[in-house]
């Protein structure tokens, strides 16, 4: 019995022992299938392995390992990271091949000169400077990166060891600096840090279960030929005014949706990494400004709902000051003569709007900011919103009380003004901004899945270090359109746009926004004073310039916000800001052509190409540009009569008066990426030297198929 | 030493001489093959440290001294421990039991923190893990429990009873967390109460519910973590199967039982308890799986079948460690000249996957001739547990051997990638103090309850 037992436990020992030593011969034996990472397998350049001693060989295959590594991790988090379009279907964020190129200094191989000359050839780099590279100390020095595959496969046909590639993925905005903050940009571990690369990046990674043949197209609302123009004008002009910065915002008012969005100063995406950090911050959501005399439209809303008997039987002889009931002073800008809610508005008189409201009791007032919800962020979907500062009843004494209404007192983001002024204008219903219209996921090129963005964006806190920080409240987030508050009536709002058109008159503070000519504008101007944070109170002589305007009246569509930050020259919302927006509006129309009621459309007349460019550029006379652009615009007008030829949008040709060649040539190829999605060739021919005199097509005008791009340069 | 004089054999008197006659109660072959082993631990012990820089420079270390001072130190132990009557310590075995309970309780609240748990408590220089001492306590205590109920294991409630008392100390490992060492303890018990007098109902019972609970866990995981590429089980939802399979076989145990009633039939009734036992083992799954297992313990169930999939996180050991394994080839690349374990590939080498830096540089050879020495070790005990007549005695040495042959088991088959990554050492073989001197001291015991076969019989 005892006997039995023993072999039988002896049995059972050596069936295991059996199956682990098959095991461990299972893996000695060498197979195919594994992919693995055997350090002391990777093969040593053959001709010199005799040679080499064993420490020396420990060492190649620490390189070796090394460069395997870093090339799996880029491949696996970089991997089809979804691309980003613009409403027309525009390109611009995506993914593409590139690498990175080493010179392994401690091959025992003779690297002889022919090689270097080869390679310095490839790569545009001086002979010297890698001679000198081989000297420095270390094992694998860097000598370029996010090299095009063409260049690499010429390298790795020289078959050198001492070049060693490392293919990874890279992000590439073919626009450069267009959209910057609002693009974000991703970092070398394949995570966006910042906007809507940081915001959407769990659905920009897609699924690790699912990578395979699917991609993600983030669609946004954006489009990109207005806001090219948009930051064109915006940095020209805040160049002009000598500001510190300038924001527009262009929203839809009737979806919420961000057609375009500029900050100045801009950065380049493509090299985001030797920009200033302190670029990247999205002024548009992420800065606190005072709305000043933008905010008396607000109020006037409210008076307009709630007390129309006041505002018939108000009238107000200003002496440019207000005296407060406890003796206080708050100076006004305007004297004399009597005045009502339209004047009040038109002049934006701050005396008139203080003697007002003393007659509103500072808990309605209180309410009606609250029926705002004035304090809580709106809920884009960008990160790093910050969150807006609204004084609490309780803290509210008198002056507060009577300069609310003025704007002062109170700090919003642009995003948030912008979009209380679109829903006061768009019939009175709350809105939820949203900057990515739709998320698509593409399978096997196929379209599989349409999903409302709303759903996709992370709502946790972000804290990435870079000096971004906040939350992104989950505020209005997935709220849809049937769910809309009703804030104001109808009625008010009609009432509103009819004061508001007032400003813009030749009487008001808002007349310089009638220079593009179009008589349905409609918008207050603001001026409001920067806060001394040092000192506490405001900057005696700094500002900022604000416009928030709508268009057209008859039935609105579209609201704009210009903001200038702290322009030295005609600081006044009528004056930099409006005319801003002149320019601003032109395009939105030319864009849109509102009234048409053709949105998402632009109209080229293919077939009309008036004058010739040689002859454009041998006169050189304003005779001939004339001549061509309103024969395009008569060409555009036949064109909308017939309704036959349309197109869907094709880029348009920015402005390059001015530019260097270098700068002129950048555009240029930033313009070729983008249209070679659509089987567009572009082809340029320069003629002269120093910057760019003249160009062909102008600016604004539609590039069509085959477009040779003229450009005339000047000493 | 009245009763060092009344345990002596009198054929091991008559053998030992003079001074060596103090080392009678060791078993010769025993400690051999432990000094044995122990050597090797020592000599990789040294091997694992070895590490190589880009510079060439070469790693500062003296941690295998530390490792041969546990070694010789042990070996005293062992000594030691054998001149105890196991009786003795068998009787007492409450007292360590109560002992160990405080000593557990006082390492989860004053214990060092190491890559966020709390399993040591440093004493003057020496951190010892209270867990490996735990292990010889609990397989004591019920071999203990086990003698005295006479009449063998015949009712559920003795069982019951059982599952509580060793409860405490499995929920303070648990806590730590040390889930590894605390689910040892579960097969060990099983084991030793199989060979108790029990029915084999019990026997049946136990391991089927095991084996539900650890294939639906493995199920649950799989269907949470990773898409069914294809085929029928597409898209399966195994919370809700379960959840519907609880339901079901609650209403079948329960029918089937008021039947019983009426038609007194002994199949009907078997039947309510297979239901019942399927009931029980999913309630128990969603325990599991929901409560006491975490996110990463879930994912490495995944890992298991597949560590290609993380390969850069969970899987990374494991295919390391085969990796290491497979470079050996047969005869080994030397010794000390392991690359893989060299160039800091191979993680927690010293403990975990100190069998795969021994068949890189042995080789499957090598590798193969260790695997023998550590089964001639379980052989022996095995042989030891079969020639004791003392019903306790053999228990104990029962428990040992369960003890030493799950640990050698999951740590190779870990290795291997043939079980899942748990964090068990290779007893005698991988670095710690606590690990080799509760071994030692299991040896100890061990060659104390062969000695006094003769005399408690």
């Amino acid at each position: 019995m005892n006997k039995n037992k023993i072999t039988m436990l002896g049995i059972f020992f050596l069936v295991f022992f059996l199956l682990f030593a098959f095991r461990i011969f299972l893996l000695v034996s060498p197979s195919e299938k594994k992919q693995v990472l055997d350090a002391s397998k990777t093969e040593i350049h053959s001709d010199s392995k005799d040679e080499l001693t064993k420490k020396q060989k420990k060492n190649i295959s620490i390189s070796k390992a090394r460069i395997s590594l870093s090339k799996g991790n880029s491949q696996f988090s970089h991997l089809q990271r979804g691309s980003i379009y613009d409403r027309n279907g525009k390109i611009l964020a995506y993914s593409r091949y590139a690498y990175n190129i080493y010179l392994d200094t401690r091959v025992q191989q003779v690297l002889n000169l022919g090689t270097i000359a080869r390679v310095s050839e490839i790569l545009n780099i001086p002979i010297e400077k890698i001679k000198q590279k081989q000297k420095q100390k270390g094992r694998l020095i860097f000598l370029q990166r996010l090299l095009n595959e063409e260049k690499a496969l010429e390298l790795y046909q020289l078959k050198s060891p001492h070049f060693l590639l490392d293919k990874m993925l890279y992000r590439h905005y073919p626009a450069n600096e267009l959209l910057g903050q609002v693009l974000g940009f991703m970092g070398h571990d394949g995570k966006g840090l910042a906007g809507l690369e940081q915001g959407y990046n769990n659905i920009l990674i897609g699924k690790k279960t699912s990578w395979e043949g699917e991609e993600i197209h983030l669609t946004l609302f954006i489009d990109k030929t207005l806001q090219q123009f948009i930051e064109q004008r915006l940095a020209e002009s805040v160049k002009a005014h000598k500001a510190l910065a300038g924001t527009v915002i262009v929203q839809d008012i009737h979806s919420g949706g961000i057609i375009a969005m500029a900050n100045a100063p801009q950065f380049n995406l493509n090299s985001f990494y030797k920009e200033n950090p302190k670029l990247y911050r999205n002024n548009a959501v992420s800065s606190l400004v005072e709305p000043g005399s933008i905010f008396k439209a607000f109020f006037a809303a409210y008076l307009l709902e709630h007390e129309q008997k006041l505002i018939q039987d108000f009238s107000y002889t200003s002496k440019g000051y207000h005296e407060l009931s406890n003796g206080e002073i708050i100076k006004g800008s305007c004297k004399g003569s009597v005045l009502g809610l339209e004047e009040i508005i038109q002049r934006s008189c701050n005396a008139g709007m203080i003697a007002l409201m003393e007659n509103i009791s500072a808990r309605d007032m209180y309410a009606f900011l609250q029926k705002f919800s004035m304090s809580e962020r709106t809920g884009i979907d960008l990160p790093a919103e910050s969150k807006n500062i609204i004084p609490k009843i309780k803290n509210w004494g008198l002056r507060t009380k009577a300069t609310l209404p003025l704007g002062q007192g109170l700090a919003l983001t642009p995003m948030k003004l912008i979009n209380t002024f679109s829903s006061l204008i768009n019939g009175g219903v709350m809105l939820s901004p949203r900057i990515v219209e739709y998320i698509e996921t593409y399978k096997n090129g196929k379209l599989s899945k349409r999903q409302n963005a709303s759903q996709g964006y992370t709502t946790k806190p972000l804290n990435t270090g870079l000096g971004f920080s906040g939350n992104i409240s989950s505020f209005a987030l997935g709220k849809t359109s049937k769910t809309r508050k009703r804030l104001i009536k109808e009625e008010t709002s009609k009432a509103l746009i009819d004061l508001l058109q007032l400003v813009v008159l030749p009487e008001g503070t808002g007349k310089v926004a009638m220079q593009a000519g179009y008589k349905e504008i409609f918008g207050k101007t603001g001026t409001s004073q920067i806060v001394d944070r040092k000192k506490g109170g405001y900057h005696i002589n700094r500002y900022n310039s604000i416009f928030a305007a709508g268009y057209p009246a008859a039935n609105p569509k579209f609201s704009v916000l210009v903001l200038l930050h702290d322009p030295k020259k005609s600081y006044h919302g009528g004056g930099a800001a409006a005319s801003l927006f002149a320019e601003t509006l032109d395009q939105i129309v030319k864009t849109f052509y509102i009234n048409n009621e053709r949105e998402k459309k632009i109209l080229i007349a293919s077939h009309a190409h008036p004058a010739s460019p040689e002859e454009l550029f041998t006169n050189g006379s304003s005779d001939a540009q004339k001549e061509y652009s309103t024969s395009l615009e008569n060409a555009s007008l036949l064109a909308r009569k017939n309704k036959t030829i349309y197109f869907s949008a094709l880029d348009t040709m920015p402005n390059l008066n001015t530019l260097s060649l270098r700068k002129a040539l950048q555009v240029i190829d930033g313009l070729r990426h983008s249209l070679l999605q659509k089987n567009i060739k572009l082809s340029h021919n320069i003629q002269g030297s120093g910057f760019v005199s003249n160009q062909y097509p102008q600016a604004g005008q539609p590039i069509s198929k085959n477009t040779t791009i003229y450009l005339l340069f000047d000493e | 030493m009245n009763l060092l004089a009344a345990a002596q054999p009198k054929k091991q008197s008559e053998k030992g001489k003079g001074f060596l006659k103090i080392f009678y109660t060791l078993d010769i072959p025993l400690l051999l093959i432990v000094v044995g082993l122990g050597t090797i631990g020592v000599i990789f012990s040294y091997s694992s440290q070895i590490q190589i820089f880009e510079t060439g420079a070469i790693n500062p270390y003296n941690r295998y001294i530390k490792q041969f001072f546990y070694l010789l130190s042990g070996l005293i132990l062992v000594w030691g421990v054998s001149l105890i009557p196991y009786r003795k310590l068998a009787e007492h075995s409450h007292i360590f039991y109560i002992g160990i309970l405080a000593v557990l309780t006082f390492t989860l609240v004053l214990g060092t923190v190491v890559n966020q748990s709390r399993r040591w408590i440093s004493l003057g220089g020496i951190s010892l893990q209270p867990s490996e001492f735990a292990k010889i306590v609990i397989v004591v205590f019920t071999a203990n429990y086990l003698d005295k109920l006479k009449h063998g294991m015949n009712h559920v409630r003795s069982l019951f009873i059982l599952c509580a008392l060793l409860a405490p100390v499995f929920g303070l490992i648990v806590l730590q967390p040390d889930l590894g060492t605390a689910i040892v303890f579960i097969p060990v018990v099983m084991i030793m109460v199989a060979t108790v007098n029990i029915k084999p109902l019990y026997i049946l019972t136990l391991l089927s519910i095991s084996f539900l609970v650890l294939g639906s866990c493995f199920l649950l995981a799989y269907s949470e973590n990773t898409a069914f590429a294809n085929g029928v089980l597409q898209g399966v939802n195994y919370r809700r199967v379960l959840f519907f399979l609880l339901i079901v076989s609650l209403l079948f145990s329960t029918t089937l039982w008021i039947f019983n009633f009426r038609l007194m039939n002994k199949f009907l009734l078997r039947l309510s308890n297979v239901f019942t036992v399927i009931a029980f083992s999913c309630v128990l799954t969603y325990l599991t799986y929901d409560v006491l297992l975490k996110n990463y313990q879930k994912k490495r169930l995944l890992t298991f079948f597949n560590p290609y999939q993380d390969k850069w996180d969970l899987g990374y050991n494991v295919i390391q460690s085969q990796i290491t394994i497979g470079s050996g080839k047969i005869w080994g690349k030397g010794l000390f000249k392991g690359v893989q374990s060299q160039l800091g590939f191979l993680p927690s080498k010293s403990t975990d996957f100190i069998f795969s830096i021994i068949a890189e540089e042995l080789g499957f050879v090598g590798a193969c001739l260790v695997i023998l020495l550590i089964f001639s070790l379980l052989f022996r005990l095995a042989q030891i547990a079969l020639r004791v007549k003392d019903y306790l005695g053999g228990l104990m040495v029962v428990g040992f051997l369960a003890l030493f042959s799950i640990e050698t088991f999951v740590n190779m088959g870990m290795t291997l990638g043939l079980v899942p990554v748990t964090g068990l050492p290779l007893p005698f073989l991988s670095s710690g103090g606590s690990t080799l001197w509760s071994s030692l001291i299991v040896v100890g015991i061990v060659s104390n309850i062969y000695t006094r076969r003769y005399i408690y019989s």
